[in-house]
């Protein structure tokens, strides 16, 4: 039954981070050698440079133990980022149990059935404690099986601790993002409430292992007990106290969840807040951003999009004040500067600013895309085109409102970026370019496009696909991207990424051919969702 | 006269005999027409396709002439339409979705979006996720209604709606029809249909099998009748009744089917010690049961 639950309620997370955490450590593993060498020197040389870039991201993630070795790299280089981007999935799924199922009507009618309140918590949360083991079982195996290949250890028993521990981690974020979501009336809220308090614990865990003074402040960050294991690496420990502790604080934090659920009333909160008493509305709103189908979206996401847009801003801002920090270190180490310069050549300041902070940047919008598809999936599967279609819209209108409000979201982002980026440069005494960074910020707005264009031809068929589909396209699409080079895979393959189409614009003259074909993509994938839209079926409300 | 609605052959085969077959169907301008049907016999698909949401497998439909799927703009500005739930605005205000739709055909009527909200005493300053199934419905209504459409298509329009508001509804499509419009309202209810329709077709496993005017329609009204006598219950009294069926004594109590009219009954059971007479009315199966048991015909246009 529980496992039923779990596969039935988690199979796509699953088959993501379980599947996508295996091939992705697999793969890491596999250009190992290109990445580090074949020779115990040029090992230990990748091992300080990932040191010393460690040192710049120390209030993200963990500092690495032992990264010359495949066992550390992976650790660090894919563990670490991939236990963050689980544990926000650990967070809405929590929030999920506990608000989710309320506001579809589910959980009334389960009560209204007779089941009890404290098993409506327990049976789910006990479910995705057994997919949250298997996705990190899965991803630990990839690093055991590829290490034969690369003449590394397999270190099978510490890399199964490292999976526990991060499973147990993941876990408490679960049950604290579950016993937030309790607290307030509506459940977009809680979503924010639970998510964003897992983040601050993630910030406070960061300042406890960068600030000395404020180290006490870790222990309250399931980070912090998580972290405190580090057997995935060769010579690390694995710390059994911090574990169970996890464990056991998550298995009492649900447990002391369940008599707030009982206290609560279906659909509202344990916070309560008073409804002012005012006169009915009975006439209809006259704003003019509600006019046009792509103005509507952009308003009614524009909170959302603020968020894009000041997250954006102020990665880019901190990406380019640590990027003096990091090249003095680069230039220091001579072979480490020599190891940069291949992956990375171009005036050193320049070229790390390329790689670093546009290379999230074209995370973010990869993001944003995935978030913009599920939105129109939404509003497909939900009946809301079918609603429009009853007025005046063509099909082909509906389609090029949303090619509209995505373009118009996607350039405000990619203005952020810009400003976050171009302001701080003269802060940062960096010696870069600023045409170069406008040129290499406008870009980011076709790479956006085309991933938007591929997303709404997919939606505008096969809306209960086109999530999963554009997630999976992206990952593939950053891992080619990322790995082609390593793998020396031929020119026309890595082409096939349009992460390595990008390139970087901020050493490298930009390719006209690469932004066109993006373009194309963009074009393309716009007018094949116009022939789609306009052949199939609509559905009601799912 | 102006045909509003017309069908000719609309066929949607969704496979394994699901679906809408070779509906023939003219609805005329400033009628209102009743479309029955049990859950599932194609009520829903006859609306979509007259939309032009889903592609016909084939036949032709049509709306004061428009091809529905071809010419789906035009037809769009001259209805209205009521689907048979609204999806999901989340934190958008009731006065926003109103506003966007108004927008979305040229303009908003205020006036008559304060009417129609305060006889139903739907607060539009509400977030929709705030708003109960009842009151969404009402949104729906106010949709439908705001922009005084020539053709109406209503889906199961009083679903989820109290019988006052049920009532209020009732005049509102009243009113419309005094005012020209046409209304294609479809329901799984018979008396929904009773209140405020002129004609109507019945609908099961996809197929048309009648179109009636209102009073054609009563001589397949159905009861189920239950009598409970001051002594033993009295079959004899009904025996040679035209109308009466299935008729069952059980002690003190005696039940039977009326078929039509009811004043048999009244004066077979005046002076006989009458203690109580609960007459219920059927379900539509029921009634598709007792009325087509002998197979269903098809409708004539």
């Amino acid at each position: 039954m529980i496992g039923w639950m779990a596969w039935r309620l988690h199979r796509r997370g699953l088959i993501g981070f379980g599947v996508g955490g295996f091939l992705a450590s697999f793969f890491y593993g596999a250009t190992f050698l290109q990445a580090a060498g074949t020779t115990a020197a040029s090992q230990a040389a990748f091992g300080r440079s990932i040191d010393l870039a460690a040192r710049q991201f120390a209030f993200l993630v963990p500092a690495p133990v032992h990264p010359e070795t495949l066992g550390g790299y992976e650790q660090y280089k894919w563990l670490a980022g991939a236990a963050i981007v689980m544990m926000l999935w650990a967070g809405i799924a929590g929030v999920g149990v506990g608000r989710g199922d309320e506001e579809r009507g589910l959980t009334e009618q389960w009560i209204a059935a007779g089941l009890s309140r404290a098993r409506l918590l327990l049976a789910p949360s006990t479910a995705f404690g057994l997919v949250l083991l298997t996705a990190c079982l899965t991803s630990v195996l990839g690093i055991v099986a590829v290490a034969p290949s690369v003449h590394q250890d397999p270190n099978l028993v510490g890399e199964l601790e490292k999976a526990a521990s991060m499973a147990a981690g993941l876990f408490a974020g679960y049950a604290i993002a579950l016993a937030v979501s309790q607290l307030p009336a509506e459940r977009h809220t809680a979503t924010a409430l639970g998510v964003g308090v897992l983040v601050l614990l993630l910030v406070v865990n960061g300042i406890a292992d960068t600030v000395d003074a404020a180290a006490w402040l870790g222990v309250v960050s399931p980070f912090h007990w998580m972290n405190e294991t580090t057997s995935g690496a060769p010579g690390g420990r694995f710390d059994a106290g911090a574990t169970l502790g996890l464990a056991a604080a998550s298995f009492l934090l649900i447990a002391a969840t369940i008599p707030a659920f009982r206290r609560r009333d279906i659909g509202r909160g344990l916070i309560t807040s008073g409804r002012h008493a005012r006169a009915a509305v009975r006439v209809a709103s006259r704003n003019l951003a509600l006019r046009r189908v792509f103005s509507e979206g952009l308003w009614e996401q524009r909170t959302g999009l603020a968020a894009w847009v000041l997250g954006t801003l102020f990665l880019g801002a901190l990406m380019v004040s640590v990027t003096r920090s990091m090249t003095d270190a680069l230039l220091a180490d001579p072979q480490l500067a020599a190891l940069f310069q291949r992956a990375v050549p171009g005036p050193v300041e320049a070229a790390f600013l390329g790689f670093a902070w546009f290379g999230i940047a074209l995370l973010v919008l990869a993001g944003y895309t995935v978030v913009q598809v599920s939105r129109w999936s939404a509003q497909d599967q939900g009946g809301r085109v079918e609603l429009l279609l009853s007025a005046p819209v063509s099909r082909p209108r509906v389609i090029v409102e949303r090619a509209l409000e995505f373009a118009i979201g996607s350039l405000i982002i990619v203005a952020g970026a810009y400003v976050g980026g171009a302001v701080s440069i003269p802060f940062a005494g960096l010696d870069v370019d600023g045409g170069r960074v406008l040129v290499a910020s406008a870009l980011l707005w076709p790479f956006a496009l085309a991933f938007g264009g591929l997303g709404v031809a997919v939606v505008s068929r096969w809306p209960g696909l086109a999530v999963p589909f554009l997630a999976t396209f992206a990952a593939v699409e950053y891992f080619l991207g990322d790995l082609a080079p390593l793998l020396r895979l031929p020119a026309w393959v890595a082409n096939l990424s349009v992460f390595h189409l990008y390139g970087n614009p901020v050493v490298d003259t930009p390719s006209w051919t690469a932004v066109l074909s993006m373009t194309l993509i963009f074009v393309a994938g716009f007018a094949l969702a116009l022939a789609l839209m306009r052949r199939r079926d609509l559905s009601g409300v799912a | 006269m102006t045909v509003a609605i017309e069908t000719r052959g609309l066929t949607k085969d969704y496979g394994g005999g699901r679906g809408l077959f070779d509906l023939d169907l003219g609805v005329a301008e400033g009628e209102v027409f009743g479309y029955l049907g049990p859950n599932g016999a194609g009520k829903s698909t006859t609306i979509r396709l007259l939309m032009g949401l889903i592609h016909a497998t084939r036949g032709t439909a049509s709306i004061f002439g428009l091809d529905s799927m071809r010419r789906s703009v035009e037809v769009k500005r001259l209805v209205g339409y009521l689907p048979g739930e609204l999806p999901q605005f989340g934190g958008l205000r009731g006065r926003d979705i109103v506003g966007h739709f108004g927008a979305l055909r040229g303009g908003v009527d205020q006036r008559r979006v304060k009417d129609i909200a305060e006889r139903f005493d739907l607060d539009l300053g509400l977030r929709f996720r705030e708003y109960s199934s009842g009151n969404k419905r009402k949104l729906g209504i106010l949709l439908a209604f705001m922009h005084r459409p020539r053709l109406l298509i209503l889906d199961e329009p009083s679903n989820g709606l109290d019988p006052l508001n049920q009532r209020e509804l009732h005049e509102l499509v009243r009113e419309v029809r005094d005012d020209g419009a046409t209304v294609f309202l479809s329901s799984h209810v018979l008396s929904e249909v009773e209140h405020v329709c002129q004609r109507v077709g019945i609908i099961r496993h996809g197929r048309l099998i009648e179109v009636a005017r209102l009073e054609e329609l009563h001589r397949m009204h159905v009861r189920r009748v239950e009598v409970g006598f001051a002594g033993a219950a009295q079959p004899q009294l009904f025996v040679g009744l035209s109308g009466i069926e299935d008729l069952q004594a059980d002690g003190h109590r005696l039940t039977f089917t009326v078929r039509g009219s009811f004043e048999p009954v009244v004066e077979a059971l005046a002076g006989h010690g009458v203690v109580d007479l609960v007459s219920r009315e059927p379900t539509l199966e029921e009634v598709f049961l007792a009325h087509y048991q002998d197979g269903p015909k098809e409708a004539q246009g």
